[in-house]
C-alpha cells in the first residue's frame, strides 16, 4: 500500500517546554485518519510540522516517500491544507483568492474554481470581499482552497470550527465523496468526535505531546463502545498513570 | 520558475488591491502636477522659471529622498510584519513553493512597485514640462531616463535594508515608526559623519545626480554601483536568513 505521509520520532519543543515528542505515524493511500486530543495536546503542532510551517527539532517527515525539507515543492504539490484558523487577505474576493491559489497548479482549470465554490456553497458570494464573510464562510473558503488542486492528501485542522449544521453536513459529504470516489487521503484533527467516528477509518490520540494510542476505528469500536467512550477511556487511563506516578 | 512567477504575480495582485497602495499611486500622479502648478503660480513673485528643463531631475531628488522611501516602508510593512500579524504568511507557505521563492517573490514585487512608481512620477513630471512649454530635447530626455534608472537601483538597494529590518517586527505600525526614525537618523548621521555617507545605503538616495554629472569619473560610478549592488545582495541574504526560520 502506498505511503502518503510518514513521520519518524518527530519532536518539537517550544520555549515554554510544550510541543510534541517522538511521534511516529504513517498514513496510507485512502486513509481517513482522525487526530484526537485535548486542547494544547500538540495536534496543531504536529500538523504544522508535516506541512513545513515549523521545523522539527528531531525526527523525519516524508511526504510521498520523499523528505519534506529536501523536496518541499514536490511533496506539497499533492497536498491541500487548512491549518489553524482560516485567515485570508480580506480585501480581495473569494474568486480572486482561489485564482491566486490556482496559479501554483498549472493543471487546475478556471472551471475547477466554480466547481469547488459550488461544492462548499459559496458560489453566490464569490465576488464579495472576504472581509464580509462570517467565520463559517471563511472556513468553507479554506476548505475550497484546500481541495482546489485535486490533492492526493488533504490535511485539515479543526475544519468544522464555526460551521453551522448545514456546513458540517456539507463538510462530511465532501470528505466522503473525495475519499470514496477519488481515493483522497485525509488527516483531520477535530474535537467533533461524532464527525470523526462517521468519517475516519483510523484514529490516533495525542495527549501531552505524545501519540498514546492509534488504531482502526472498526477494531476500536468492536466492543460496542463509541469513539467518544474510547477517547474518554484513553484520557482517563492517562490521568490514572500520572496519578500513580 | 513557474511557481516563483505564480508567487510574484500573486504578490503584485495583492499590492494593487490594497487601498493605500492605490492612494499612493494616485497621489504620485498629482504630486508633480501640484508642485508644478504651485511653482508656476509663484513665478512672478520669485522671478524664476519654475518648470525648467531640469524640473524632472529636481523632482526626482524629492521623490527619492522622501516619497519613494515612504512607499518602501509602507509596502514592506504590508509584505512582511503585517502578514505575520494577520497570519496570512501561511497562505504562501502552504503552497508548493520554497521559502526562498516566497521571499524572492515578495522582494521582486516591492522592486516592481518601486519601478512602477518611478515610471509614473517620471511620466507625470515630463507631462508637466510639456504643459509648461519646456519640453525636453532627446539628449536631455536620455539624461532624465538615465537618472531615473539610477534612482531605481539606489531605491531597490535601500529597500533591501528595510526588508531585512522588517524581519524583526511582528507589527506593521511598529515597523513603520522604527523605519521612519531610523531613516531620518541615517540621513542626519551621513551629514555629521563622513564614513556614514560612504557606507550607508540611505545616503545614496541622490545617487542619480552622479550619473548626469558631466565630469564624474567612471571609477566613481563603478565603485558606487558595486557598493549598492553588494549592499543589496547582503541585506537580501540576511533578510532571507531570518525569513527562512520564521515559524508561523
Amino acid at each position: 500500500m502506498d505511503t502518503m505521509l510518514e513521520t519518524s520520532q518527530l519532536t518539537k519543543t517550544y520555549r515554554n517546554q510544550r510541543g510534541i515528542r517522538n511521534i511516529s505515524l504513517r498514513l496510507n493511500a485512502g486513509d481517513v485518519y482522525g487526530l484526537l486530543g485535548p486542547n494544547g495536546a500538540g495536534k496543531t503542532t504536529f500538523l504544522k510540522l508535516v506541512t513545513g510551517l515549523i521545523r522539527p527539532d528531531e525526527g523525519k517527515i516524508t511526504l510521498f516517500r520523499q523528505d519534506l525539507i529536501d523536496h518541499f515543492e514536490a511533496g506539497m504539490q499533492h497536498v491541500g491544507c487548512m491549518i489553524e484558523s482560516a485567515d485570508f487577505h480580506d480585501f480581495i474576493t473569494a474568486g480572486q483568492y482561489l485564482k491566486m491559489v490556482r496559479r501554483y497548479y498549472p493543471d487546475v482549470t478556471e472551471h475547477r474554481i466554480t466547481q469547488v465554490l459550488e461544492a462548499v456553497g459559496l458560489i453566490s458570494v464569490r465576488n464579495d470581499k472576504i472581509k464580509h464573510y462570517s467565520t463559517g464562510m471563511k472556513q468553507k473558503l479554506a476548505l475550497a482552497a484546500a481541495i482546489l488542486p485535486n490533492p492526493k492528501l488533504v490535511i485539515l485542522d479543526e475544519p468544522t470550527n464555526g460551521l453551522d449544521i448545514d456546513g458540517m453536513v456539507m463538510f462530511r459529504r465532501i470528505i466522503q465523496q473525495l475519499s470514496e470516489e477519488h481515493g483522497t487521503t485525509f488527516l483531520i484533527s477535530s474535537h467533533m468526535i461524532h464527525e470523526l467516528e462517521q468519517l475516519c477509518n483510523r484514529v490516533g490520540v495525542i495527549v501531552e505531546g505524545q501519540l498514546v494510542r492509534e488504531g482502526d476505528v472498526r477494531d476500536l469500536l468492536a466492543g460496542g463502545q463509541s469513539l467518544e467512550q474510547f477517547y474518554i477511556h484513553e484520557l482517563e487511563s492517562r490521568k490514572g498513570e500520572k496519578s500513580v506516578v | 520558475m513557474s511557481r516563483w512567477k505564480a508567487g510574484w504575480i500573486n504578490e503584485l495582485s495583492l499590492l494593487v488591491h490594497r487601498k493605500k497602495i492605490i492612494a499612493f499611486f494616485a497621489f504620485s500622479l498629482l504630486l508633480p502636477v501640484l508642485l508644478a502648478v504651485s511653482l508656476h503660480a509663484l513665478q512672478p513673485v520669485l522671478g524664476l522659471v519654475a518648470v525648467s528643463q531640469s524640473f524632472p531631475i529636481q523632482m526626482l531628488s524629492i521623490y527619492t529622498s522622501a516619497w519613494i522611501p515612504l512607499f518602501i516602508f509602507t509596502v514592506t510593512a504590508d509584505l512582511f510584519p503585517n502578514e505575520a500579524a494577520s497570519r496570512t504568511l501561511k497562505l504562501a507557505f502552504l503552497r508548493p513553493n520554497t521559502r526562498f521563492k516566497v521571499f524572492f517573490a515578495k522582494v521582486a514585487a516591492l522592486a516592481a512597485g518601486i519601478g512602477a512608481l518611478l515610471v509614473l512620477l517620471g511620466a507625470a513630471t515630463l507631462v508637466c514640462n510639456v504643459f509648461a512649454g519646456t519640453a525636453l530635447s532627446l539628449a536631455a530626455g536620455m539624461g532624465v531616463f538615465k537618472a531615473y534608472a539610477a534612482a531605481f537601483v539606489s531605491m531597490v538597494a535601500l529597500s533591501a535594508v528595510f526588508v531585512f529590518i522588517s524581519q524583526w517586527f511582528k507589527s506593521a505600525t511598529g515597523f513603520m515608526v522604527f523605519a521612519i526614525v531610523l531613516y531620518a537618523a541615517l540621513k542626519i548621521s551621513s551629514f555629521l559623519l563622513g564614513a556614514m555617507s560612504t557606507f550607508s545605503p540611505a545616503s545614496y538616495t541622490d545617487w542619480h545626480m552622479l550619473w548626469i554629472h558631466p565630469t564624474v569619473a567612471a571609477g566613481k560610478l563603478w565603485s558606487t554601483s558595486l557598493y549598492l549592488l553588494s549592499s543589496g545582495v547582503l541585506f537580501f541574504a540576511l533578510g532571507y536568513f531570518i525569513f527562512d526560520r520564521k515559524e508561523v
